[in-house]
């Protein structure tokens, strides 16, 4: 199965059923994964600052950089795809907090309210959540089952039913 | 053998640093120098030679024209980014792998850069200007862990243990098991390579620049918050993942606010999209 990367600040959208989308390198940066199990179309949003406000300039070249651009963006993309936008469900990952430290906790935290935030105004339903902690993530999902695995912090992969 | 006496036995098996680093930084630090001097000394080099050529002609520079031989490179570049890449070329020798290391030594290679650029990244926030010693700090802050790594990996169960159930940091759990945090180590490596206090300083000291006394520059607090965003984006994944403290007061006393340091972070991203292809070069090219 080709295993797709989905880079730091990037989205990637696959309609076809042999794709695996990754995402390695989830620290407080988060995952939003969209599929919709009619149509048999997903994608990935992998962003890291939770809003675009203050740097819409930046927005513009990096998208997904920021969580309240890069998940309507990613809806958009998934609907060009093909996509049902009404049949479309939502899982998120990500969101790690160095130890007491208020700058990374507020990155972190932002981009996971963000997101419910931004899927909650999209009424897209958020099924299932992997966040917090101390440790990296890893993400992966089967653009032919919606199947998506999270990395455990002892190395395992377990489903984000 | 003890733990301890093992460590120190694997830190001098460790290679001579690079004699023409050390040269290049003091032609460098020093104003009165020429731009030929500093040719001169990095083409008795062959190994950095090369490797300076290849990543001259590396998008990450962005240069017009092919750069075929040192005068040229180092006219093209300027002294900043000759300090860069002679570093770069230079360092990347400890970060070799070895047997069922081979991902974890490519991920501290690219934590090494990463840190390295946005060091100077939030360096010309601070002060508007670039310096050479920041960076050998930066790019160097983690070499403790080339050493540490192969006892981490047999105690792994241990340290992991303590951070998953004590709530300890990963560098209070490596001290705890192995008698020695990768920080001091570090320190400890530099000393050995010959490197001034300052950067043996920040290297020792980057999980807790608070604790290094008679210090008032910031560079061990620029590379302490360089090395947290770099854990936070994820910049080179390790086993340790983000089990460090971080510093509340690190942005005061940089003078930075909160928004300056995510605006770093958005500009890391793109230098290290265009950095890529430089860790490559190099990485491979010492492997």
């Amino acid at each position: 199965m080709p295993q797709i990367l989905v880079k730091l600040a990037d989205m990637t959208v696959s309609g076809n059923p042999e794709d695996l989308l990754v995402v390695y390198g989830l620290g407080s940066t988060a995952a939003v994964l969209l599929y919709d199990k009619e149509t048999r179309v997903g994608g990935i949003a992998h962003f890291m600052l939770p809003s675009s406000t203050s740097e819409p300039r930046r927005a513009l070249e990096y998208p997904a950089m920021y969580a309240d651009v890069a998940i309507p963006r990613l809806v958009e993309s998934c609907i060009g795809k093909g996509a049902c936008r009404e049949s479309l469900t939502a899982r998120l990952a990500g969101g790690s907090i160095l130890m007491g430290q208020g700058i990374s906790r507020s990155i972190s935290e932002g981009n996971i309210a963000t997101a419910r935030q931004v899927l909650e105004k999209l009424a897209i339903p958020l099924t299932a959540e992997n966040t917090g902690g101390n440790h990296n993530r890893a993400v992966r999902m089967e653009i032919a089952t919606g199947k998506t695995v999270v990395r455990r912090p002892d190395g395992g992969w377990e489903e984000m039913a | 053998m003890n733990l301890d006496s093992a460590i120190r036995n694997s830190m001098t098996r460790l290679p001579a640093f690079p004699a023409t680093i050390h040269r290049v930084m003091r032609l460098v630090n020093n104003p009165d120098s020429s731009l030929t001097e500093l040719v001169e000394v990095i083409r008795l080099d062959q190994s950095i030679t090369a490797n300076i050529l290849r990543m001259c002609n590396s998008a990450y520079f962005g240069l017009l024209h092919r750069v075929d031989n040192v005068h040229d490179a180092v006219m093209y570049l300027g002294r900043q980014n000759i300090v860069r890449a002679v570093m770069a070329a230079g360092t990347s020798r400890f970060f070799k792998s070895t047997p069922g290391y081979e991902a974890e030594a490519r991920e501290l290679w690219e934590h090494a850069v990463g840190t390295a650029l946005l060091a100077q990244i939030l360096a010309r926030k601070i002060s508007r200007r670039e310096d050479a010693s920041l960076f050998t700090a930066a790019i160097l802050h983690d070499i403790g862990k080339i050493v540490l790594g192969e006892f981490v990996k047999d105690k792994y169960a241990e340290i992991k243990k303590l951070v998953a159930e004590q709530s300890r940091s990963f560098l209070e759990a490596e001290e705890k098991v192995l008698g020695m945090n990768h920080a001091t180590l570090g320190g400890v490596i530099a000393a050995q390579w010959k490197f001034p206090e300052d950067i043996r300083g920040a290297i020792a000291f980057h999980h807790r620049p608070d604790r290094l006394q008679g210090r008032t520059d910031l560079m061990p607090w620029v590379i302490h918050l360089a090395d947290q965003g770099c854990l936070m984006l994820g910049i080179g994944r390790g086993a340790d993942g983000l089990a460090y403290e971080g510093l509340d007061g690190a942005l005061d006393k940089l003078g930075l606010a909160q928004a300056d340091f995510e605006e770093a972070l958005a500009r890391l991203v793109k230098e290290m999209d265009s950095a890529r292809e430089m860790i490559g070069i190099v990485h491979a090219s010492t492997n």
